[in-house]
């Protein structure tokens, strides 16, 4: 019932709600005491009240008083309006829509209800609610022609595009004149409406109106390519051609004007002569430019391509442009070209220094010619597909002699002792790099980055606080969660990770989980934001975006780290009291390990001590200054992340999005199938071991995965409900038989990959798996996988983990290490910890 | 769920009645109006139309209705739409399927129901059609 208020209590009432528009929420909350004093059951002001107090941060409160309101006033739209915004505060979109929805019933004429009922159904991508919404609002109020386009937007996302069309078309005929070309909305939505024109595959149509209007549309860049674009897809060569040869002419340098321009000539891809002639023609034009000079690498062969490619090298060379390499190495993916740019870039430094190839210049030059080639050699040498460290290592040193100031030849002296397995050497040599020049942020990332890989997380901290607003909460590293340093947080996170530091890596990885949260919440003011400055076309852009948002492979990565972390706690939950020192993990004997284990729980309390000892003294040196208090994270070591009960339900929570939206990724399947296996959903995991099948059907992980799977369904301690084992069995039938005899298959795969190390690593464990008393035998298969197979140290301490996971002893970890270790003996990886 | 709520578009003829109880409420609504006017979201910023007759606009927004509302009465368009008609065939879902679906699949209920209904209600056809991978 509506609860009338004396005329005095109604206008502090609208004191209450004016104060709360000014943010003075103190003085909000005096008056609406002071009308509760005399009306205590006044739902309205209750409510507003509840909204100050939720403004002031105190969510709980603000709820258990909006519905309290509510309570005393069911039919008022002010209590489920603001009940409403109490949920959109909490995120909890769909109970806030519900809540709008009542308060709009109650209200059906009011703006604002309908307007904040609108932006919550764009951002749950509720369409069909979203274009009624829509449609009411331009019933309301149709001189606006923001909710116009605002409904062709709603039919465009819904896929109606028919409609949408016929919306924007519908307005522009109420237009008695054109509106100036400084309208800006006026030319965003023509050229909206002309993009979802061509997307209804409407070409011709779309051309036409590009023509009638495309001179008076602010953006010009936007006009030409959509009729460039049009015109090639229409065949329409010749105008296509003018074109894209009006879009070079702008910017010589997009590779991608090239490709049109090439196919609007008809030239074919093999007609290598025609084809250089046609790029030589825009370098003439712009001497300066680098794609039509790069882009011919691309299909050159032969002596046209060392000719071209000698041209091209010498002129970066004595340019000095250090990305030179970066931008050739592309070309590696065939030999040939390697090799003939290796020979290339070899004769210039073999040249001698006194006739040098730039005759004539000054010495000066020459230098630089010669200490910039020695630099290309070693990124050459240091690259996988034409990796000899040895001579990496021999032409960089030369390039420091040259000119010992370049950060970047100290740089890439670091990276090769990455590659030579030495993550210390490497850290070390990076920040000699980083001394060189230490206001450069690039080279201090990359040091931090290096001493994250040596798990050297104190030091890569203090390196990156050198670039951080330190006074933030939570200090350098309460910036960089602020600032969404994502690549930092991940490598954090994954240096925890190796130490089995589970807590803090959990807590780098949730915080990445949330940074994505946020950007998904950004989208939210946009709704409104976008058409208010009528940028449309952005704006439909951006949603598209937001929906494949967590495709990002920054997601992926740290997905996939959360994953193994929780796997990992999962499989020894001791892990949560922090890393335990090596060899008591195994079945060593149980007084050691609970002494080990008391320990870690001690050392854990240690560490929380000082934290806290530090958080207390912050806060008592900033009583005075800040009024505004921002809020300390209770948790700052992950400590109560790691003590989950459920860290499988808490895997699914990162693996969701994963298969959804990256269901290519063969990592992604194999660690699905570990979760759900483990969680007991056969049919999922089943579906993780088809789809990584697909991808990939002689993938090592999944080779071991499909025999564990079999084992699992033979040793079912349960039986499946019958639907489910019926399909499970059926399909997995075609996966790995029943009736297979698993020793023949498993031998069978190891004889067909017998040349890879990680295929014979996979047909190993299963070997070990089918016949335990094989594993002697098994070490000493793995130990001889590096005498030939093994290429990389990374395959080989995936080696080094694998007797881990089969619980070897010391000696043979040690004599697997030993043997590695001799065959990298620069490498520092292969270490017992 | 959300069927107990009727549908926020409604009659504007019937809406007419139900104005605001009393002054009070407007103005609160008034006020309310501008609630979030800290954040860009508000529309304060708009201007109205310039060279848009207020008469054509009346007569275009006549004209969009009635389009859309002979599409509507003339044919059900739209793949979807049909799509949810042949769904809605009242194909008889067993609840202990769904619950089945929901324990084996990490799906929520609304997804299980769904998924059972456009495999004929048979939890075997739902949870194949569901494990094998899109495009295999």
């Amino acid at each position: 019932m509506p609860q009338p208020l004396g005329s005095k209590d109604a206008s502090l009432f609208r004191q209450v709600v004016r104060h709360y528009e000014n943010k003075q929420h103190k003085k909000g909350i005096k008056t609406a005491d002071q009308i509760l004093r005399k009306n205590p059951k006044h739902g309205d002001t209750l409510a507003m009240k509840a909204l100050i107090i939720s403004n002031l941060g105190q969510q709980e409160e603000a709820f258990a008083m909006a519905k309290e309101a509510l309570r005393y006033d069911m039919k008022s739209h002010i209590c489920w309006h603001v009940y409403g915004l109490l949920y959109r505060a909490e995120k909890n979109y769909e109970e806030a829509i519900k809540a709008y929805r009542f308060a709009l019933r109650i209200e059906p004429e009011s703006q604002p209800i309908q307007r904040d009922l609108a932006l919550l159904q764009m951002q749950m991508r509720d369409y069909q609610g979203y274009i009624q919404s829509r449609t009411t609002m331009l019933q309301a109020r149709p001189a606006f022609r923001q909710n116009w386009t605002a409904l062709a937007i709603a039919h465009h996302l819904a896929g109606d595009l028919e409609e949408a069309e016929k919306v924007l078309t519908t307005y522009e005929e109420t237009l008695k004149s054109t509106p100036p070309v400084s309208d800006m909305e006026h030319s965003e939505a023509t050229l909206y409406k002309i993009s979802i024109m061509a997307e209804a595959g409407k070409l011709e149509k779309a051309l036409e109106q590009l023509d009638i209007v495309g001179h008076r549309i602010t953006d010009v860049l936007a006009v030409m390519e959509m009729k460039a674009d049009y015109l090639l897809r229409l065949d329409r060569k010749a105008e296509a051609e003018a074109a894209y040869t009006a879009l070079l002419d702008r910017n010589p340098e997009n590779s991608m004007y090239y490709d049109a321009l090439i196919r609007a000539k008809g030239i074919p891809d093999s007609d290598h002569k025609v084809l250089k002639a046609l790029y030589d023609s825009w370098v003439e034009k712009n001497p300066r430019g680098d794609a039509p000079r790069r882009i011919p690498l691309d299909f050159l062969e032969g002596e046209d391509f060392k000719q071209a490619a000698d041209a091209y090298l010498q002129r970066m060379l004595k340019k000095g442009v250090p990305s030179l390499f970066a931008n050739i190495k592309s070309l590696y993916t065939n030999t040939w070209k390697r090799d003939t740019v290796q020979e290339l870039v070899e004769g210039y430094v073999s040249v001698p220094q006194t006739n040098g190839s730039a005759e004539g210049e000054a010495n000066g030059d020459n230098k630089e010619f010669l200490s910039s080639s020695h630099y290309f050699l070693a990124q050459h040498y240091n690259y996988h597909l034409s990796r000899n460290l040895t001579k990496a290592m021999e032409h960089v040193d030369k390039a420091i002699e040259l000119s010992p100031k370049a950060v970047e030849y100290q740089m890439t002296k670091a990276r090769i002792w990455k590659h030579y397995g030495n993550l210390e050497k490497a850290a070390e040599e990076m920040e000699k790099a980083r001394q060189l020049d230490e206001k450069d942020r690039y080279i201090n990332s990359k040091a931090a980055k290096y001493q994250l890989r040596n798990n050297n997380n104190d030091k890569a901290l203090e390196n990156m606080s050198k670039f951080t607003r330190n006074e933030t909460v939570g200090g350098a590293m309460g910036d960089l969660h602020e600032m969404q340093c994502v690549w930092y947080l991940t490598e954090d996170g994954e240096a925890y990770l190796r130490q089995k530091k589970l807590g803090l890596a959990l807590k780098r990885f949730h915080g990445i989980y949330n940074i994505f949260d946020t950007w998904q919440e950004d989208q939210f003011d946009f709704h409104s934001f976008s058409l208010r400055k009528g940028m449309v076309r952005a704006y439909v852009d951006m949603v598209r975006w937001e929906d494949r948002l967590r495709q990002h492979p920054f997601y992926s990565r740290a997905a996939l780290s959360a994953i193994r972390a929780y796997l990992l706690l999962h499989d020894q939950p001791d892990l949560a009291h922090g890393p335990l020192p090596n060899g008591v993990d195994g079945d060593a004997d149980s007084a050691e390990r609970k002494k080990a284990l008391k320990k870690a729980k001690k050392e854990q309390e240690r560490l929380e001590k000082i934290e806290a000892d530090k958080r207390a003294a912050r806060k008592a040196a900033s009583t005075k200054g800040g009024d505004e208090v921002k809020k300390e994270d209770p948790d700052p070591f992950g400590n109560k992340l790691v003590q989950t009960q459920e860290p499988l339900n808490e895997a699914t929570k990162f693996l969701t999005p994963l298969l959804e939206l990256s269901p290519k990724s063969i990592e992604a399947q194999n660690l699905g199938f570990e979760v759900y296996l483990r969680r007991g959903k056969y049919a999922l995991a089943l579906k993780c071991l088809s789809a990584a099948h697909a991808i990939d059907a002689s993938n090592p992980t999944l080779h071991i995965q499909l025999l564990r799977f079999r084992k699992a369904l033979n040793s079912l301690s349960e039986p499946l409900p019958p639907q489910v084992a019926e399909v499970v069995n059926a399909e997995f039938e075609t996966l790995l038989p029943k009736a297979q005899n698993l020793d023949e298959w498993n031998e069978s795969f190891l004889s067909t990959h017998k040349d890879s190390a990680l295929h014979t690593q996979a047909a190993l464990t299963c070997r070990q798996l089918l016949k335990a008393d094989s594993k002697a035998q098994c070490e000493k298969d793995l130990t001889a996988t590096l005498d030939s197979q093994v290429e990389s140290i990374e395959t080989a301490l995936a080696g080094l983990q694998l007797l881990d996971e089969w619980n070897s002893d010391q000696t043979a970890k040690a004599a697997y290490a030993e043997k590695a270790k001799s065959k990298w003996p620069e490498s520092s990886v292969f270490q017992l910890n | 769920m959300s069927d107990s709520i009727p549908s926020a578009h409604s009659d504007p003829d019937a809406a007419e009645k139900h104005h605001p109880a009393n002054a009070e409420d407007r103005k609160a609504a008034a006020a309310l109006s501008s609630l979030n006017t800290n954040e860009i979201g508000a529309d304060s910023g708009a201007k109205p139309p310039s060279s848009a007759d207020q008469e054509a606009l009346g007569k275009a927004m006549s004209r969009l209705e009635i389009v859309a509302g002979q599409d509507a009465g003339m044919k059900p368009t739209g793949p979807r739409k049909e799509a949810e008609v042949v769904r809605k065939k009242a194909v008889k879902v067993a609840s202990e399927d769904i619950s089945l679906l929901v324990e084996q699949l990490d799906l929520t209920k609304a997804k299980a129901t769904e998924l059972l209904k456009s495999n004929d209600g048979d939890a075997k056809l739902a949870i194949k059609a569901f494990i094998t991978p899109i495009g295999a």
